[in-house]
């Protein structure tokens, strides 16, 4: 079984680290007027918003528009960043909530698609997806769609922190002290919450 | 093999063929840190390798960001709703929705009395109605 890891093969792009010194001087420079200067923040920060996006959508025209509505949303909100938290924590609390409604918008359109019983649809659309797939089979290609859409189906009926901490932990690869400094809370919490998420999804996934 | 690691997902795959049904199970999760559980699998099976974008690619996708930084317009309600979005404090979140109710309730009262201005205008002079509502 492979987990693959996104963070690890885009590394060699990464950016060099900035102080948070650094990023503060950036943001005021946006603040200011000087937008071009946001494409530093990017350089610096979208392997890790790209990691959780591809895990969450599992294609990269879904991936990516994660990604740039993440970092327009995080443009649009700059100058509630007072610093508090770190400068990528309070992106990953942007990515999460972008995230969150890609997952209410794909719940939606599976609700539809269930309720509808658009068989055709479903077939011609199975078809579609198997076609120019390289070394896959179309039967594992539209077996892993449909597992990925049960499963958003079930993560969107978890509870608001319960599916937070799900999506930074297994979704973004994040450790449970990060994904407590983004959530805000203790990582006793966290665990909790990834507990019942657990326990929740399990019993989701059978009744579905 | 624990019961709970299967995933039964059922869907067709010809339009000729029956409902075809794919059992997805495995053994319990490899992942080092071992807390999915069995939900391991389910999560592994959803695992691809990423597309790796080349670096032309990643220009392309910081460009359109930054072109659409510099198109997007700062609008009230857009501004609200991605300051909601990047805060987790429920005060705040309480706080920016009761901006935006306030504005909405304000919005409606305003309206509420032009409208009750104009009927109350109308009916004391019915005679120079057009005049009224042009004026």
């Amino acid at each position: 079984m492979q987990d693959w890891d996104v963070k690890q093969t885009i590394d060699q792009q990464a950016a060099p680290e900035l102080s948070e010194r650094e990023i503060r001087d950036i943001v005021d420079a946006v603040l200011q007027g000087d937008t071009e200067k946001f494409g530093r923040l990017f350089d610096l920060l979208h392997n890790r918003i790209y990691a959780l996006a591809w895990n969450l959508t599992g294609n990269y025209d879904d991936a990516m528009d994660v990604l740039q509505e993440c970092f327009l949303r995080a443009y649009r909100a700059l100058s509630s960043w007072k610093g508090k938290a770190r400068f990528a924590t309070w992106l990953h609390r942007i990515a999460v909530n972008t995230a969150i409604d890609y997952i209410r918008r794909e719940a939606r359109h599976h609700e539809k698609r269930i309720t509808g019983s658009d068989d055709e649809k479903m077939d011609k659309e199975i078809r579609s997806l198997c076609e120019g797939v390289e070394r896959r089979t179309p039967l594992m290609e539209a077996e892993r769609k449909e597992l990925r859409r049960r499963l958003i189906h079930a993560i969107n009926q978890l509870r608001g922190m319960q599916r937070r901490c799900f999506i930074l932990r297994y979704f973004g690869n994040l450790p449970l002290k990060e994904v407590a400094l983004i959530a805000g809370c203790g990582e006793g919490t966290i665990k909790r919450h990834l507990f019942r998420a657990r326990e929740r999804l399990r019993q989701l996934l059978k009744e579905g | 093999m624990e019961d709970d690691s299967r995933h039964e997902l059922r869907f067709r795959t010809e339009p000729e063929q029956e409902v075809s049904k794919v059992v997805i199970q495995g053994e319990k999760s490899m992942r080092d840190d071992g807390e999915l559980g069995t939900l391991g699998p389910c999560m592994a099976a959803l695992k691809t390798k990423p597309v790796d974008p080349s670096i032309q690619q990643w220009e392309s996708v910081k460009g359109e960001v930054m072109r659409r930084i510099a198109d997007s317009r700062h609008g009230f309600f857009t501004t609200l709703h991605d300051r909601i979005t990047a805060t987790d404090s429920t005060m705040l979140k309480v706080f920016y929705y009761a901006v935006v109710v306030m504005a909405v309730a304000i919005a409606a009262a305003g309206i509420a009395v032009g409208v009750f201005y104009l009927i109350e205008a109308l009916t004391a002079e019915p005679a120079h109605a057009i005049e009224i509502i042009l004026r």
